[in-house]
């Protein structure tokens, strides 16, 4: 993400906004972990600000219990607070914490089918992914029907498949990160799901072309 | 330079693995990190970078653009977004928990140096934070801007919605920058040609810098042209806005109201407000081309951006101006229509096109 031409752009506009020194320490994700560990309260506040939204929005993907969602990120955190100088050495901290949050989740909805009903407020968003308005194209390869086509493909893969794929484009990870998240045995078999998963789209679009 | 681009390009592909074979398919660049946060984030390193791979490997371009679409034509669903209040809540919990717990406090003396050290340079950034924000008053974690670039090669034009609600239309061969976050004032920075349509808010002036112009609204719908070698065209539509030269040593800026545009010429350093006649600067939004007693030079430019071609003439020896409007056409419609009137010949050689007058 911080290419060196980040710098020659971004100089212009941010530095009347943050100040260099901490913005630096807060950016840098080795160094803002260190401070964590370390104890700083500043650190851990920056921690939970940078990643809240992104874990709340996998653990949506998995349970339309949002107070459930809520709880898991809340236990993740308090153990990290507890045990902050334990703590491995990360060179992510979204992944990290994209992990801790997961594992919660999918350990909480296996022991609630057992003990208790759980309050579904929603229906989780399993993955799905919808046409977006947002960057309708002017100049169009495709039209609103092969759009279509493209979000059924998608939405027809199992349930793993598509996770790799939010993992690679929503929370934008590496083939690395996502082994270690979704516990792939290499970083190959991750890499190899998701092609296989975008291979779906284009025979869809050569089928109906 | 470019040899470094060159070697760079031809170690990347070999990495990943598709250079000796010469059939990409589109999963290849559908599954490249690097294509991907080109097409979600760009930066000027990537755009130098595929529109060089696209130049130099023309038959790749298609699938190139069809790939870049596929990722912007489809996301996955967002669910509602936590309030700040509700997320300090949480916070406050977490926070809490931890006095209740209060295991960490056991820590050893090994790490005393590091917490010192910490410390130190927590003091040491908070002060720089206060000699910044010497109006605020309390000390809270200044929430971390990224900035956010879009950017079209030649041939594309997109639409979407600035963190804010606005709307931009950014045309082809254009590049826009903005932060994540809108803080007190919403500054956008445009390369190239974009239609705005601004969501009101007073509090916070929205303004588009281009090319040394600054153009600030209120709730507007305007268009800036800010091509290089052209004269910067700010059209307004709906609203107000002013406009200014960054470096302000003229005293310049000029206000405009609907149905006036704003001209800076670089070469005069001077702003000249003055009466638009039609909408006819707006219409590429609905990717409509207009000319209007055009010459041709200034069709060729139009065209080469639009359609990401190449055109060469050979016999021009007499002024042209053609008038005419194409919605959605082909290129080779375009020509075929206005070869008629204008009296020339044309071929056209995938990114290459030549005319010939008669």
């Amino acid at each position: 993400m911080s290419l060196p031409l980040d710098n020659i752009t971004r100089e212009e506009s941010s530095q009347k906004t943050i100040p260099a020194g901490l913005n630096l320490a807060l950016k840098d994700d080795k160094m803002l972990w260190k401070l964590l560990k370390d104890g700083s309260e500043t650190a851990f506040v920056e921690v939970y600000k940078q990643h809240f939204q992104i874990l709340y929005d996998l653990g949506r993907q998995f349970s339309g219990d949002f107070e459930l969602v809520k709880d898991c990120i809340q236990d993740v955190f308090v153990a990290i607070r507890t045990k902050r100088s334990k703590l491995p050495v990360v060179s992510s901290i979204k992944a990290y914490l994209l992990k801790a949050v997961r594992n919660r989740i999918l350990t909480e909805i296996r022991n609630s089918r057992k003990n208790r009903f759980s309050k579904i407020t929603k229906s989780a968003l399993n993955f799905q992914v919808v046409p977006s308005y947002e960057s309708v194209l002017i100049n169009r390869q495709f039209n609103d029907q092969q759009i279509l086509q493209i979000q059924h493909a998608l939405s027809l893969l199992p349930e793993r498949q598509r996770e790799a794929v939010y993992h690679f484009y929503y929370s934008n990870l590496s083939y690395d990160e996502i082994r270690d998240i979704m516990n792939f045995g290499s970083t190959k078999a991750a890499r190899n799901l998701i092609y296989r998963a975008l291979a779906e789209i284009r025979k869809t679009l050569k089928a109906r072309q | 330079m470019s040899d470094v681009i060159g070697g760079f390009l031809e170690s990347y592909f070999r990495r990943l693995g598709i250079m000796d074979d010469n059939k990409y398919k589109l999963e290849d660049f559908l599954s490249d990190a690097r294509f991907r946060d080109w097409v979600l984030n760009p930066t000027p390193e990537s755009q130098l970078f595929w529109e060089k791979w696209m130049r130099t490997h023309p038959d790749q371009r298609e699938m190139i653009l069809s790939a870049r679409e596929v990722i912007l034509s489809f996301q996955f669903q967002k669910p509602e977004v936590v309030s700040p209040e509700e997320k300090d809540v949480l916070l406050k919990n977490i926070l809490g928990e931890d006095k209740v717990v209060g295991s960490h406090r056991k820590g050893s003396n090994y790490g005393l140096f590091y917490k010192i050290a910490a410390s130190i340079l927590i003091v040491l950034c908070l002060s720089l934070y206060y000699l910044h924000f010497t109006k605020t008053k309390k000390v809270e974690v200044p929430e971390l801007i990224t900035q956010v670039v879009k950017a079209n090669p030649r041939g594309q034009k997109t639409r979407f919605t600035l963190p804010d609600g606005s709307k931009v239309w950014l045309n082809s061969d254009s590049r826009i920058e903005y932060p994540d976050k809108f803080m007190a004032r919403r500054t956008i920075y445009l390369q190239g040609e974009a239609f705005f349509e601004v969501a009101e808010n007073p509090e916070k002036p929205f303004e588009v810098i281009s090319r040394g112009i600054i153009t600030t609204a209120i709730g507007t719908s305007f268009n800036v042209s800010a091509f290089e070698g052209h004269n910067i065209e700010v059209g307004l539509v709906t609203g107000k806005i002013s406009v200014e030269t960054e470096t302000q040593h003229q005293n310049s800026k000029v206000y405009a109201g609907p149905g006036e545009m704003v001209i800076y010429n670089e070469a005069l350093n001077g702003l000249q407000v003055k009466p638009y006649a039609n909408l006819d600067f707006i219409k590429w939004t609905d990717r409509i081309i207009v000319f209007k007693r055009a010459g041709f030079q200034q069709i060729k430019e139009k065209l080469e951006r639009w359609y990401d071609v190449r055109i060469n003439a050979r016999n021009l020896d007499r002024e042209m101006t053609f008038t005419g409007e194409f919605k959605n056409e082909s290129l080779e419609r375009i020509l075929e229509r206005m070869a008629f009137v204008e009296k020339f010949s044309f071929e056209i050689n995938d990114k290459e096109v030549n005319i010939f007058f008669e």
